[in-house]
């Protein structure tokens, strides 16, 4: 008989960095249970870090606690990661990719974690509903 | 995230083991920034426990690349790198600014200063 291989977990983090290694032990434990390779799970916590660094590091002016909403499923060989957050509106995929081969003087030295991200996924899509950035990641292994 | 630091026949060898992300990586930076501060200008990074890297950890490489280009003599080796590991540098085009050893024996003959 067939059957499908279906895994979900959310869960919620503050926006603070000293979360990233709660996010980890969330992704690593979604890849245990989904047999995931140690490169495929590398650059599934590049692409979560990336998008929560910026949320946190951007996303908020004011002073308040604030929660960012994590989906992590798996359906076959689909990964698939929902980021909801109540910050200012940001579009990822607005952002222009820094020159990459510029001279090491004229080089940034941040601005790589979009393309980061890009490059770890297959598919990255941006919704603002009511208030909320929504963002879908999908990589298929 | 661990930081072994040593300096042998000039050069300053550093040894990453764990992550270098946006939460650890000020660590690095800062302890790299003082020693270039306190005129460490051959730098080699022994990459061989480090688990994962993120653009926060680039930063601090590229931030180390530019200012020991604009020191005399200066320059920084990264060696004994896992694949994925290396794919970032890649990806963010590092790979043309700081070269990365297969080895950390490779990295420190890339370092040593032309003889006399």
């Amino acid at each position: 008989m067939f059957r499908k291989k279906k895994k979900r977990v959310s869960f919620q983090l503050k926006n603070d960095l000293s979360e990233l290694a709660v996010l980890t032990r969330h992704l690593e434990m979604f890849a245990e249970s989904a047999g995931l390779s140690r490169e495929v799970l590398f650059r599934l916590n590049l692409a979560l870090e990336e998008i929560f660094t910026n949320i946190v590091s951007y996303g908020y002016t004011d002073e308040a606690v604030h929660t960012v909403d994590f989906h992590l499923s798996q359906e076959d060989n689909a990964i698939t990661f929902r980021i909801t957050d109540d910050g200012a509106p940001f579009n990822p995929l607005s952002v222009d990719p820094p020159d990459t081969v510029c001279p090491l003087s004229q080089r940034q030295t941040g601005g790589m974690g979009l393309t980061l991200v890009k490059h770890c996924m297959d598919d990255v899509q941006y919704r603002r509903v009511g208030g909320l950035n929504i963002l879908t990641m999908t990589k298929t292994i | 995230m661990e930081i072994i630091e040593n300096t042998e026949n000039d050069i300053t060898a550093f040894k990453i083991a764990g992550r270098l992300d946006s939460k650890t990586s000020d660590a690095f930076d800062r302890r790299l920034s003082e020693t270039m501060e306190n005129g460490a200008r051959r730098i080699l990074v022994d990459c061989s426990e480090l688990a994962y890297i993120s653009s926060a950890g680039l930063r601090v490489f590229i931030k180390a690349a530019k200012y020991l280009q604009r020191a005399e003599e200066g320059a920084i080796v990264l060696c004994a790198m896992e694949d994925y590991v290396r794919e970032v540098f890649e990806i963010a085009g590092f790979d043309s600014f700081i070269p990365i050893a297969r080895t950390c024996e490779e990295g420190r003959e890339r370092l040593k200063r032309p003889e006399e």
